[in-house]
């Protein structure tokens, strides 16, 4: 076997992870499908050649009785460790290579697998049988006749668009809506900062989101229930403008549980339209502030593109504005003064759903 | 897992969206009575069981509109008579799905900004009466949609007493050849040497009186011999005499009853009523008043183109012809033109006539058609309105409005460029304010120069109403709109940029009702 000394470090885990399968596959090992996601480790073979992971040192932890044992080069250093001729033996289930504790599967760039990632079973052992040394192999042959081998991606930015549902039991709300829920739909964009701790993840974020509310024949029916001329129309609409922090515990790549801090403005518009009598606009930017917890949960977490759903509950705390209406006469007018309806109360717990992609 | 959290999301969001629009929301205002209180302008609104109270008086520049909760459906709203600073308003109460009662009708009152007190009645009434002193309130006539309704129940409230035992009075009436038909309150007359508060009662056979300062005893009964139903058009009493004058409908009579001590002395009650019936020999009577002379009371009737005057020691009857035709008499302490001594004079008039005609009371029956004086006036009366300093306000069913002094007999008129029989002018301080419904402009002349003038508002005007006096006096005018609408001026400087234009108060507060 040939030494490569000169292997650019982003081709040498690939390089090495062909190798790998070429020489299972030659050895007659059953080959996993691509679609499988527990063989994240590299069998053990015959020949086991591992190369350095850039920031993901690998450790040298193998499980005792392993055949052969990869110890990685310090400083990133590529290496190819050549190969035991000794066979495995039969419970030599532990990987060659098993990663440190804690080190989730983000790398820059593809990386070949060096452990199962948080939440995954080691891969089995696959019960090579013997077989004669594979013969030194052309790396070009090999990267033309084998697939690609699975890649994991790092994840540091997400696109989310959702609905929330926040449920305004007050009546001021009822001058706008039947229900109690006030829909707004938005988008957020949200980076990963930092990890505070070990399989946790910060992220701020900022998004936008748009709320619509819609009351008619308002005052249009009598006692008797009839209905009279005129009747009273309402629109809301909001503008939510909102940034927050999200905290993210990695129990898996495809969950991940979260607390969520989250505030911002809003910018309300009320109009009401009593026909004949005049309209009436009024507008007015309110804080508001909220805290929710929930989950992700990723259908694709080691596509470059991660989708996923988002499910989070909480209680958005913002404060109230007055309904007043407020007349638009022209300048020769009268001097017109409105009555004040009272203050549309905005406090109340939420619900959310979203869909988003990682990448 | 998916599937199970998206099931939960998906519930947890249709569960949240449950929830109805308050009704408050739903229901239009129905006002339906509009007063003036005081300073405030009161709006009763059976759609909310409110009375919504908008201070028109005060210097803030945007009046708030206070709100009362009043029992359920509110149905009527006057002054109380002798007392401006109180509201009485009638509720009908409320019913169950199933036709019980849950609130009992009440007659309520509202003084000093809020409900004061209230007397529950017994049963929900159509018809009320009022005394004029105000202090009894009399229900009858009950509504015919209760299970069981009785025709001859009344209800005495004695609104100078708190609600009691005894207060509200229920009295179920001995029929007089028919169920109930009409009531009466009759002022003060000392009868028996008692000064006594009587309750008339009109059947289709007669009628029955009934002592309000004993309303424990039964009421006594008279019986009439008209032909065909028994219906009472006015009533006059005649406190000197303890007589009562009553012009029946349809009927050129006059009917007098005299009330009088009892033949028997061991009756429940101490008082009985006489009738004797008048031939008048004028048209079908429309209006009387009483009238003190040298030689005792004196009555006076119109009926078409005829006055009767009758004597009422010995019911003597003198009848003299009008020169015009008239349904209304006024009477007024003043001189005349070619006597400058201040005497009881009348004015009889008629709506639908051009003329009017002055009547003179000294020696009436002696002097007839000679004490008698006719103005023309040029237009269709449709309303007379007392301007004080003995004049009055004549206001055409077309577009005219005049002054007509009493005294002097001068009439002035005024044209306007639109009709103003729908209109109510209201006198202020030396100033007559007009105000046509449906019209945008209000318009003002002084009583004595008939110098005027007019502002326009923005909206079409539905009522005027008059609050405060002196320099906070103010005009009010209430718009059409759903959710209340006025516009105010200073009465002294009335000008658009003067004026205040208040929207939605009906609605005020509405969010935390």
């Amino acid at each position: 076997m040939a030494t490569t000394t000169s292997m650019s470090r982003d081709l040498a885990p690939t390089l090495v992870f062909v190798l790998g399968l070429t020489a299972a596959s030659v050895a007659g090992a059953a080959e996993p499908s691509q679609n499988q996601a527990a063989p994240l480790t590299p069998k053990p073979a015959t020949a086991s050649v591992v190369a350095p992971s850039g920031p993901k040192p690998t450790s040298g932890s193998a499980a005792e009785g392993t055949p052969s044992t990869a110890v990685p080069p310090q400083g990133g250093e590529q290496r190819q460790v050549a190969p035991q001729s000794t066979a495995p033996t039969p419970d030599a289930a532990a990987p060659a290579v098993v990663p440190p504790e804690g080190t989730t599967n983000r790398a820059e760039g593809p990386v070949a697998q060096s452990g199962p990632p948080p939440g995954f079973p080691p891969a089995p052992y696959q019960g090579a049988a013997p077989a004669p040394l594979p013969t030194q192999l052309p790396a070009e042959a090999a990267t033309e006749s084998v697939p690609e081998p699975p890649k994991t991606y790092v994840h540091r930015f997400s696109l989310y668009v959702d609905y929330l549902g926040q449920w305004l039991t007050d009546t001021s709300y009822d001058l706008f809506s039947d229900g109690d829920v006030a829909s707004r739909f938005g988008v957020t964009a949200d980076a990963d900062l930092l990890e505070p701790a070990s399989g946790y993840e910060l992220s701020v974020e900022a998004g936008w989101a748009r709320e619509m509310a819609e009351g008619s024949v308002l005052f249009s029916r009598t006692d008797a229930g009839a209905s009279v001329p005129s009747n009273l129309s309402t629109t809301l609409s909001v503008n939510h403008y909102h940034a927050g922090l999200r905290l993210r515990r990695v129990v898996a790549p495809w969950f991940m549980p979260h607390v969520r801090l989250w505030g911002g403005v809003s910018d309300i518009d009320v109009d009401l339209d009593a026909g004949q009598d005049g309209t009436y606009d009024s507008s007015a930017w309110r804080p508001f502030a909220a805290l929710g917890a929930g989950a992700s949960l990723c259908m694709l977490p080691r596509q470059k593109f991660a989708l996923g759903v988002i499910a989070e509950g909480g209680f958005i705390l913002q404060g109230s504005m007055r309904l007043e209406m407020n007349p638009s006469p022209q300048p020769e007018d009268i001097v017109t003064s409105g009555a004040s309806l009272g203050k549309l109360k905005r406090s109340g717990p939420y619900a959310r759903v979203g869909l988003f992609v990682r990448f | 897992m998916h599937k199970r959290l998206l099931g939960c999301a998906v519930v947890a969001i249709a569960a949240m969206g449950c929830g109805d629009r308050a009704q408050k929301f739903d229901s239009a205002p129905n006002i339906v009575a509009k007063v003036a209180l005081g300073n405030d302008l009161v709006f009763i609104d059976d759609a909310s069981n409110m009375a919504h109270a908008v201070n028109l008086t005060t210097n803030e520049p945007q009046p708030k509109a206070r709100r009362i909760p009043l029992p359920a459906s509110p149905s009527y709203a006057s002054l109380r008579p002798g007392h401006p600073d109180e509201l009485l308003v009638t509720c009908n109460g409320s019913l169950d799905q199933y036709g019980d009662i849950v609130e009992p009708p009440s007659l309520n009152v509202i003084a000093n900004h809020s409900l004061e007190r209230g007397y529950e009645l017994s049963s929900r009434y159509e018809s009320t009466v009022w005394s004029d002193d105000g202090q009894y309130a009399l229900f009858w006539a009950s509504a015919q949609d209760e299970f069981l309704s009785t025709p001859d129940q009344v209800t005495l409230v004695d609104l100078d007493q708190e609600q009691g035992s005894a207060n509200p009075y229920d009295r179920q009436l001995s029929e007089v050849g028919g169920s109930l038909g009409q009531a009466f309150l009759i002022p003060p007359l000392s009868v028996s040497n008692r000064e006594r508060s009587l309750a008339l009662f009109v059947f289709p056979g007669g009628m029955s009186f009934w002592d309000l300062s004993r309303p424990e005893r039964h009421e006594v009964t008279a019986t009439s011999h008209a032909n065909g139903a028994f219906s009472v058009a006015r009533v006059v009493a005649d406190p000197v005499e303890s007589k009562l004058y009553l012009l029946v409908r349809n009927s050129t009579d006059l009917w007098v009853v005299s009330l009088t001590a009892p033949d028997d002395p061991a009756a429940q009650n101490d008082f009985r009523p006489s009738i004797n019936q008048l031939g008048l020999g004028t048209q079908v009577p429309s209006d009387l008043l009483v009238f003190g002379t040298g030689s005792g009371q004196r009555l006076l009737t119109v009926g078409g183109a005829s006055l009767a005057v009758v004597a009422s020691d010995d019911n003597q009857v003198t009848t003299i012809a009008l020169p015009t035709t008239a349904d209304s008499l006024t009477s007024f302490e003043g001189t005349a033109p070619g006597d400058s001594t201040s005497r009881t004079r009348v004015l009889a008039y008629g709506v639908g006539m051009g003329a009017v005609s002055f009547v003179d009371l000294e020696d009436l029956e002696i002097r007839t058609t000679r004490n008698i004086e006719s103005v023309n006036l040029g237009h269709p009366l449709s309303r007379v309105v007392p301007l004080g300093n003995n004049e009055l306000l004549m206001v055409f069913s077309d577009a005219a409005i005049g002054v007509l002094s009493l005294e002097s007999r001068r009439f002035r008129p005024l044209i306007a460029s639109v009709g103003l029989g729908d209109s109510r002018p209201t006198p202020s301080e030396g100033r007559v304010w007009v105000a046509p419904p449906g019209t945008e402009r209000v318009g003002y002349f002084d009583a004595d120069s008939l110098e005027s003038g007019e502002i326009r508002l923005d909206r079409p005007i539905d009522q005027m109403f008059l609050f405060g006096t002196g320099s906070s006096q103010r005009v009010v005018v209430t718009h059409p709109s759903l959710l209340g609408t006025l516009t105010y001026f200073d009465a002294r400087t009335p000008t658009r940029d003067h004026s205040r234009t208040l929207e939605g108060f009906l609605a005020e507060g509405i969010v935390y009702r």
